[in-house]
């Protein structure tokens, strides 16, 4: 059997013996510490080096390149020479091309991983190798060199600050007698301390699984780490400093603690005999390894709570007056001048919205709501690419007030390509909160559904027929996926035959004990359906000939603008128009400011952003116009957990009473008697 | 029993393996092959004994690594007492033998199939600083502080013994205390532990008449100060009455101490006084003056720690395994010892 020695500077505490399967040969690996004394190490690798295959080094001065110049450090000259014909791997060739690699996977999960940055290196000196990867994303980069290898607390700004610091110290450092490192405590500065200032608020941390032996970490609340490998050990020790997650750049899938990067770039010098490992070799290794980004969420209770942040606008002329300052408007003809004068404002902090509280873990999360003074009619009558700037300008402030996700309110995700810009140009992700809108409304049409008590329901499903107008488009198919499992009998709708052949197919598969209809013409059921579900872009044409529609159906209509207009709804007052469903989060919730809605009633769409980071999942999670019938299930699951409610219904003209819905149920007892 | 013995040739390892082979055991013994003809002598009076070539400096063990499936199918029972047990031994050769060495054997048990106890010889100075009562279950960290290599190198492989033993076999670490000679016959193999003091007291008494002016020792040691010692053949007779009726556990560790553990103080007080000087032993704090001193008196300094130590040694598994171990009467044994060693080589 080939054998790997890995040899580490640091304590023999952590010595092992194991036999790694890699690619179908078997591999022993021996770990042997050399209790920071280099005397033992040169001894350990005289005696063994012709006992083993490879030598993997870990815990040693790496190669530092400066400029052209390499300056090898002399302890690990010494170990090669001793080492003779047997290889001595350091994983520098490996990391170069895959902790680059490990980390673009995780930007195609979260693209704002690194945009706009400042990814702070508690030391760069090992780190050279991989540094020209975040040139390319515009991140600001901070490290500790100063403070980590000569205890002088001072941050090292950019790749140029730190090429100086190489040039300058390379030499020495290469030199230098390597002994038992001194503890640095990072956590000793104050935030407020100059010269460690610039390191201390970085966004990102980036740490090795061998530097964090020699470090105390900062305060990391809230921020994001980066570690080449994570050990159950290190992730306790991370999450302890009150870091908000941990991005693991080594394969999860390989499930051996001991397996760090020269041991992995040694096993694949060992099962490549013929001459030494090259950059070659390492990418044909690399294909073979599946990487799945496995973000580490903390559980811990934080001392800081997560915040996210929400844009909110007036919906009406009206509501301008609303806002503190500005009562006065209240009318007078400057109304009209005010509605443009107020869109002219940039976005400000309009006010706090606190104790949020999971009913899940407890975790608490608080929001600061953003206002943009411009009506709907003004946000789509701006240029989108001005609306995208001051949206952005908010986005911006958000980050830096700490929130780390924020919502698009009401009309600003309506505007241009539905917040898909405004994603790209934020700092932190955005979402258009769309899905729990979604999954709310549903709630709302159940609701209503049930309290008309027309239909019969057996174990949540209900005995009756629905509809579903505008079904292929975005919400619509999922709102058809979700209810085919939920009625007896549904009715989907849409202008194009072939398309609704083509859903009708679909939702064949997926409900196959329902009753699935299509149709071109949605009059020609409306006779039959309890309920039914609009979601079109008719643009307020009418689309539904009201007085066909069945006494006590529920219509849920959300298209915007409407489907159903003012002037049909007050001819039947024997039908329940629902237009959305507002939600309750869970504690004891208090918004400074009036947004609008009743006592603790948020939109959905904040409700979503709020759960998101409850979660702790800071993704664009609804993004375009664009739904998923995953995240719907996803966030509906979601609330469940978390604890938020449907708290009230709204209809065309504000929120629907108990009082109204019985005596929209009144009138259609007696027209179906 | 099958049992291969790995340091039978010291001076613990020698007398257990007679005593083993003695009851009936088959014994198997590595041996480096510069060695062998050596081991092969020492025991030519014992019939069957199977050498084993090898070298727990080996990453294999085994000089011949083919055998290793074999032999690893016959044995039950491995004893490991190979370690180097100087005071002042380099570090880099402390970790190289008895870390590295204790690994080898390790890796070497894990492909032994037929297996079933690993008897380790670790120490009672394992546990180095720790004070007041120490169990047998203890053992301090790796990072502590440690006054000598064999005791910081002890507790490392204890370390990786307790870690790294596979959990399909009985795991058993014998701690001995301070080892004597034979309490019979006062036989000895090293000049170490009391035997540097004992030279030290015979160095005084050439110095002729100057050392009856010599009225006190200032010494290291403390009012309470304990000398776990134990004559070498109690130990044997211990450790093979453990190998012989071991506990089915996964592990079982034992203070290899006599019950009631002597005073430094007395146990030092008592041998000066066998060898008939006049010197009083008093307890001085540790100072500056003891470096030179211990240098003149060629005492090693490590030994600071052995006169000084307090520990209580509980031997709270041991009594309750085997109730009815023979203690050693040191009164009886002291002379004995005393009187071989001032015999010379």
């Amino acid at each position: 059997m080939k054998e790997v020695i890995k040899l580490s500077f640091g304590s023999s505490n952590d010595n092992f013996d194991e036999i790694i399967e890699m690619n179908g040969q078997q591999i022993h690996v021996r770990g042997l510490g050399a209790n920071y004394d280099f005397d033992l190490a040169l001894e350990i690798i005289k005696r063994y080096a012709n006992e083993c295959d490879a030598i993997a080094l870990s815990g040693f001065i790496l190669d530092i390149k400066v400029q052209k110049e390499v300056y090898v450090h002399h302890m690990v000259k010494k170990i090669r020479e001793a080492a003779g014909a047997t290889p001595v791997l350091d994983g520098n060739m490996l990391r170069k091309t895959a902790i680059p690699w490990a980390l673009k996977k995780y930007l195609e999960v979260d693209k704002h991983l690194l945009s706009n940055k400042t990814i702070s290196f508690y030391t760069g000196l090992v780190q050279w190798s991989f540094l020209p990867f975040f040139d390319e994303y515009h991140v600001k980069m901070v490290f500790g060199d100063f403070f980590f290898s000569l205890g002088i607390p001072v941050a090292i700004d950019g790749t140029e600050g730190l090429g100086t610091f190489l040039k300058v110290n390379a030499p020495f450092l290469s030199r230098m007698k390597l002994k038992k490192k001194v503890m640095r405590d990072f956590s000793a500065f104050r935030a407020s301390m100059k010269p460690m200032e610039k390191f201390l608020h970085a966004d990102i941390f980036f740490v090795t699984e061998s530097q964090l032996k020699f470090i105390t970490l900062n305060d990391l609340t809230g921020k994001t780490v980066i570690i080449d490998r994570l050990s159950p050990e290190n992730e306790e020790k991370i999450f302890k400093s009150n870091a908000a997650r941990i991005l693991n750049l080594f394969p999860e899938s390989i499930d051996q603690p001991h397996l760090s990067s020269s041991v992995l770039e040694a096993i694949m010098q060992v099962t490549h005999p013929e001459n030494l490992l090259s950059e070659e070799d390492i990418l044909d290794h690399l294909q073979k390894v599946q990487v799945t980004p496995a973000m580490r969420h903390s559980g811990f209770q934080k001392v800081d709570k997560d915040q996210f942040a929400f844009i909110i606008h007036p919906l009406s002329k009206s509501q301008i007056a609303q806002i503190p300052g500005l009562e006065f408007l209240k009318k007078t003809p400057l109304i009209d001048v005010a509605e443009n004068l107020a869109a002219k404002v940039p976005g400000y902090h309009y006010c706090k919205i606190s104790g949020i509280k999971s009913a899940f873990n407890g975790k608490e999360v608080d929001g600061d709501l953003y206002l943009i003074a411009s009506t709907p009619k003004m946000l789509l009558s701006t240029p989108a690419e001005k609306v995208y700037d001051s949206l952005t300008k908010i986005c911006e402030l958000a980050h830096k007030r700490g929130a780390k996700l924020i919502g698009l309110g009401a009309y600003t995700k309506i505007v241009g390509d539905a917040g898909v810009t405004v994603n790209n140009r934020s700092p932190i992700p955005v979402t258009t909160g769309n899905s729990l809108s979604s999954a709310a409304t549903l709630w709302a049409a159940s609701y209503g559904i049930d309290k008309m008590g027309l239909v019969e329901k057996r174990e949540s499903h209900y005995f009756g027929t629905c509809m579903v107008i505008g079904a292929t488009g975005s919400i619509g198919k999922i709102c058809a996926k979700i209810l085919a499992n939920q009625w007896k009998r549904i009715i989907v709708v849409a202008p194009r035959p072939y398309k609704v052949l083509e859903l009708v197919t679909q939702l064949k598969e997926f409900a196959p004990d329902t009753e699935i209809l299509g149709t071109t013409n949605p009059n020609k059921y409306s006779s039959e359906c309890d309920l039914i579900i609009t979601s079109t872009s008719a643009q307020g044409e009418r689309i539904l000939d009201i007085d066909l529609v069945k006494p006590g159906c529920v219509i849920c209509d959300v298209s915007r603008p409407f489907d159903i207009s003012l002037d049909d709804a007050a001819k039947r007052p024997d039908i329940l128009i629902i237009a959305s469903g507002e939600v309750e989060l869970p504690g004891n919730v208090k918004i400074e400011k009036t947004i609008g809605l009743e006592g603790e009633t948020v939109y959905a769409c904040l409700a979503e952003t709020a759960l998101l980071t409850m979660e702790g999942l800071f993704e664009s999670f609804s993004m375009s116009r664009e739904l998923s019938y995953d995240k719907v299930v996803q966030i509906d699951r979601l609330s469940r957990k978390h604890g938020i409610r449907l708290s009230s219904i709204m209809g065309h003209t504000g929120e629907i009473s108990e009082a109204e819905i019985n005596s929209c149920r009144n009138f259609a007892l007696s027209k179906l008697s | 029993m099958n049992i291969l013995i790995i340091g039978g040739t010291g001076f613990i390892g020698q007398r257990l393996l007679r005593k083993l082979h003695q009851q009936g055991e088959k014994i198997f013994l590595l041996s480096r092959p510069s060695s062998l003809e050596k081991a092969k002598s020492l025991f030519k009076d014992l019939s069957d004994i199977t050498y084993i070539r090898g070298d727990i400096q080996n990453t294999d063990l085994l000089t011949d690594v083919s055998q290793a499936d074999t032999i690893g199918e016959q044995i039950d029972c491995l004893v490991h007492l190979a370690a180097v047990y100087e005071l002042n031994v380099s570090p880099t050769e402390a970790h190289l033998q008895n870390v590295i060495g204790t690994q080898n054997v390790l890796k070497f048990i894990s492909r032994c199939k037929g297996l079933k106890y690993f008897h380790y010889f670790s120490t009672y100075a394992v546990n180095q600083v720790l004070k007041g009562k120490v169990y047998e279950s203890d053992l301090i960290s790796e990072s502590s502080l440690f006054y000598d290599e064999y005791a910081k190198s002890k507790n490392h492989a204890e370390h990786l013994v307790r870690k790294l033993s596979p959990k399909s076999i009985h795991t058993i670490i014998h701690r001995p205390g301070i080892v004597v000679g034979d309490s019979r016959t006062g036989q000895r193999e090293k000049e170490n532990g009391p035997y540097y003091f004992f030279n030290f007291i015979k160095q005084t008494k050439k110095l002729g008449k100057l050392s009856e002016k010599l009225k006190y020792l200032p010494l290291p040691v403390q009012k309470n100060s304990l000398m776990p010692v134990i004559p070498v053949d109690t130990l044997v007779e211990w450790s093979s009455l453990i190998i012989q009726h071991p506990k089915e556990r996964a592990l079982s560790c034992y203070h290899l101490v006599p019950q009631k553990v002597i005073k430094t103080k007395e146990f030092l007080q008592s041998s000066i006084e066998l060898m008939n000087s006049p010197l009083q032993i008093i307890s001085s704090p540790i100072t500056g003056f003891f470096s030179p001193l211990f240098k003149v008196l060629q005492l090693p300094e490590q030994l600071v720690f052995y006169m000084r130590q307090e520990a209580i040694l509980d031997r709270g598994q041991l009594n309750q395994d085997y109730p009815d171990l023979k203690e050693p009467d040191y009164n009886k044994y002291l002379p004995i010892l005393i009187e071989e060693f001032e015999k010379g080589y």
